[in-house]
């Protein structure tokens, strides 16, 4: 039991590194206008789900290295908010781009999305695990 | 039951040049009636198993019949012989024969569960044919963790969950030491005095003390 | 018990059933993969054509040289040119001309955060053929003025005010999705678009400096009458008009339908290429995990096993593992495809619809039955071998 919860700890934990890498490079926003040079929007969408990924990176490692199972199961469980939320940030807390099929919208936010269920999915799955091992002792 | 060869003969067809024809039993005939325990020995390539093969349904033969009772084995299509053999015919086979993904125990109850279910009955018989066998604590475990006599061990009771009429053993103490075989060989007994009819192939000077009957086999015939 | 057989088969060996199943969700996800662009680019080449709605359109002679013309309407790239109003008057003596209707162009500035160049395109409400069938679709009302009507990739809704050159618009329907560069359209009436075109001159973002929008439209769109063919008409009007240029819709997108053939024949080919391999592996695969049980099987004639046990025990092994991994291959194909559709259409710069939720299912249902069928296939020729096993024989083999 113990095993699996560490399994899917380090699940997440690696989806969470693949996001936060991931949305500076592969899948990141558009990039700046090319006359004005300035930012749109989406790009501030990138740099939040940058920041919210980082802390969901460093939460799952203090998970993984965690020993007692309760402590890992509050902290998987405080994953899964977290998650969810970076899943919204694209476009409902932070309007992307005009049109949909610019990157922003046809790259950064499907893989954004899949990711952060993957992570969620697995935090809640870990988290379930720890409550099930502290119920058997 | 009464388990008849007539006249049964089986030539292979060796390959090389030509195709030439060689016997591996000729024409024979042999009776395997209830308890009692026949011992058939011979050198190698006498066609002892390809004669216990013919017998138990397994091969059919070049000529000749087998009759369990009444009933032409080599007359019944497929399912039915196969069923057949399951209910009435329990073989051991020569070498090492577990079903690796299954444990000892479900590699016993196999044969129940190859046309059902096995019932609590079957798997009572299967504690109990365990017991006897001394392999009762290794029940759960898997056949690749067993040494060769409790495999052996495993492969009898196999055999005999099914309460089969007629019993082969194709040389059932090949790789054992002198304590398994004798246990192998009391146990093949006393299953024969509770009624089946039980043939050994066997190389075992000491078969002969366990046998009602004794044959030998040369060069693909029975010498009395 | 038979089918607990095989799955204890499976779960005996777990690193080769993982690798028969990675190989049935590999064909499997090619597979779907394939037949969803294949099928996304049919979709979208119809319905392109669908949208174009009318068989010739004739703009500036300039906009055909500078392509902008065909960009704007395949290419999604934005971009306005305008001719005489008087054209109208001439092009509609020609014979033939059935229907017949201008539209006015124009693109939004990048001015503004947030703002990308959109393309506008006005159309005149009352002779229209072309749009407003297509808008009733969504909204079944005229357009009020400053009422607008928004492609599905915008990110507005309705009820939603936009601002073009000062005018404030009302979203007034949104299209649906039509894979195609009108996803990122807007389009007004007439006059609206006039009220904008106006302010941009006015404002100097307009490249067209002098003109007068009452003066000038920027395409006609024409559908002939049964009497002549569109190939006459055509001809006809790039006979008498020399600073316009006619032109069949049907010409301009064959350059796409050719494409989309291209594209379309190397996913067959590829998926072609990764069933025959993935069939061969399967093949090999599964006569190696039965070979290596060949005693086993025996053993199992040994016991009773009439031969077509044998066959349905190596069956329902391979049935299993085909479900399980193209059930897997068909998910993660859908979590790709689904989501990253928009990425597609970018990479393959194509008009690309996806399909519908109904045949996205049938879709996945006929890759599930080819990947699992071809898994079966290969799984049968060792069943078929196992059935005929000579058990006399093997079983004396190790001795």
């Amino acid at each position: 039991m113990k095993k699996l919860q560490t399994i899917f700890g380090i699940l997440s934990g690696a989806l969470s590194l693949v996001l936060t890498i991931g949305v500076k490079t592969f899948f990141s926003a558009c990039d700046h206008m090319t006359d004005t040079g300035a930012y749109m929007s989406c790009h501030w969408a990138e740099q939040a789900v940058f920041a919210i990924s980082l802390v969901l990176c460093v939460t799952s490692v203090a998970m993984v290295l965690m020993r007692d199972p309760k402590m890992r199961s509050g902290l998987a469980m405080a994953m899964v908010p977290q998650a969810v939320i970076t899943m919204l940030i694209p476009n409902v807390f932070i309007n992307l781009c005009m049109k949909t099929d610019m990157q922003c919208h046809s790259v950064m936010r499907p893989a954004v999305m899949l990711l952060c269920g993957g992570i969620a999915v697995c935090a809640a799955i870990a988290a379930f695990l720890g409550i099930k091992a502290k119920e058997k002792a | 039951m009464v388990l008849k060869g007539e006249g049964i003969a089986k030539e292979f067809i060796r390959e090389g040049r030509g195709t030439n024809r060689f016997p591996a039993v000729s024409d024979t005939d042999i009776e395997l009636a209830p308890g009692t325990l026949t011992v058939l020995s011979g050198r190698s390539g006498s066609g002892k198993t390809t004669l216990l093969n013919m017998l138990s349904g397994l091969l059919p033969p070049t000529r000749g019949r087998v009759l369990l009772g009444e009933q032409d084995l080599y007359s019944l299509p497929d399912r039915e012989l196969s069923r057949l053999r399951n209910e009435k015919i329990g073989v051991i086979p020569q070498g090492q024969t577990a079903i690796h993904s299954l444990t000892v125990s479900e590699n016993i109850l196999l044969p129940c569960a190859l046309y059902g279910k096995p019932d609590k009955s079957a798997e009572a018989y299967a504690a109990k044919l365990m017991e006897q066998l001394d392999i009762a604590p290794l029940a759960g475990v898997r056949p690749s963790e067993l040494s060769g006599g409790e495999l052996r061990r495993m492969a009898i009771a196999r055999a005999l969950i099914r309460r089969p009429e007629i019993i082969f053993a194709d040389e059932p103490t090949g790789d054992l030491d002198d304590e398994n075989t004798a246990a192998v060989f009391d146990f093949l007994r006393s299953t024969a005095h509770e009624g089946a009819a039980v043939l050994v192939v066997t190389h075992e000077a000491s078969a002969g003390d366990y046998a009602d009957r004794q044959l030998v086999m040369k060069a693909g015939k029975i010498d009395i | 018990m038979l089918h607990s057989l095989a799955l204890k088969n499976l779960r005996g060996k777990p690193g080769r059933t993982a690798v028969l199943m990675i190989l049935t969700a590999l064909l499997a996800l090619t597979v779907i993969s394939g037949t969803i662009i294949v099928s996304s680019l049919r979709s979208g080449l119809s319905s392109l054509e669908d949208r174009l709605g009318a068989e010739i359109m004739v703009v500036p002679y300039e906009a055909t040289t500078k392509k902008s013309f065909e960009n704007i309407l395949l290419q999604g790239s934005t971009g306005y040119f305008y001719m005489d109003k008087s054209v109208m008057d001439q092009v509609s003596e020609t014979e033939g001309i059935g229907e017949l209707s201008a539209q006015f162009y124009l693109a939004s500035t990048s001015s503004g955060c947030c703002s990308i160049p959109v393309q506008l395109i006005g159309f005149d409400p009352e002779t229209d053929f072309t749009i407003q069938p297509w808008i009733r679709r969504s909204f079944n009302e005229p357009l009020k003025e400053n009422d607008i009507v928004i492609g599905n990739d915008l990110n507005a809704f309705v009820g939603d005010t936009l601002q073009f050159y000062g005018v404030d618009c009302r979203v007034a329907a949104k299209l649906e999705k039509t894979g195609t560069s009108f996803d990122t359209t807007v389009f007004t009436g007439f006059d609206t678009i006039k009220k904008m075109t106006r302010a941009s001159i006015d404002k100097g973002l307009n490249t067209y400096k002098g003109v007068d929008p009452e003066a000038v439209v920027s395409c006609l769109l024409i559908n002939t009458s049964d009497e002549r063919s569109p190939e006459e008409v055509v001809n006809d009007t790039n006979l008498h008009n020399k600073k316009v240029r006619a032109v069949r819709t049907k010409e301009m997108i064959s350059g796409v339908s050719d494409s989309l053939g291209g594209v379309s024949r190397i996913v067959g080919i590829l998926m072609a290429a990764v069933w025959v391999l993935g069939g061969v592996i399967l093949l090999l695969a599964f006569t190696m995990s039965v070979n290596e049980r060949k005693k086993e099987f025996a053993v199992m004639r040994v016991i009773g096993a009439s031969r077509g046990l044998l066959a349905r025990t190596v069956m329902s092994e391979a049935l299993a593992v085909g479900l399980f991994g193209s059930l897997i291959g068909i998910a993660l194909g859908l979590f790709i495809m689904l989501p990253f559709a928009g990425a597609a259409e970018q990479l393959l710069a194509m008009p690309y619809l996806l399909p519908s939720a109904g045949k996205t299912a049938a879709l996945a249902a006929a890759a599930l039955a080819v990947s699992v069928l071809t898994g079966a296939l290969t799984a049968a020729v060792s069943a078929y071998r196992i059935s005929r096993l000579d058990t006399g024989v093997i079983l004396r083999g190790d001795n």
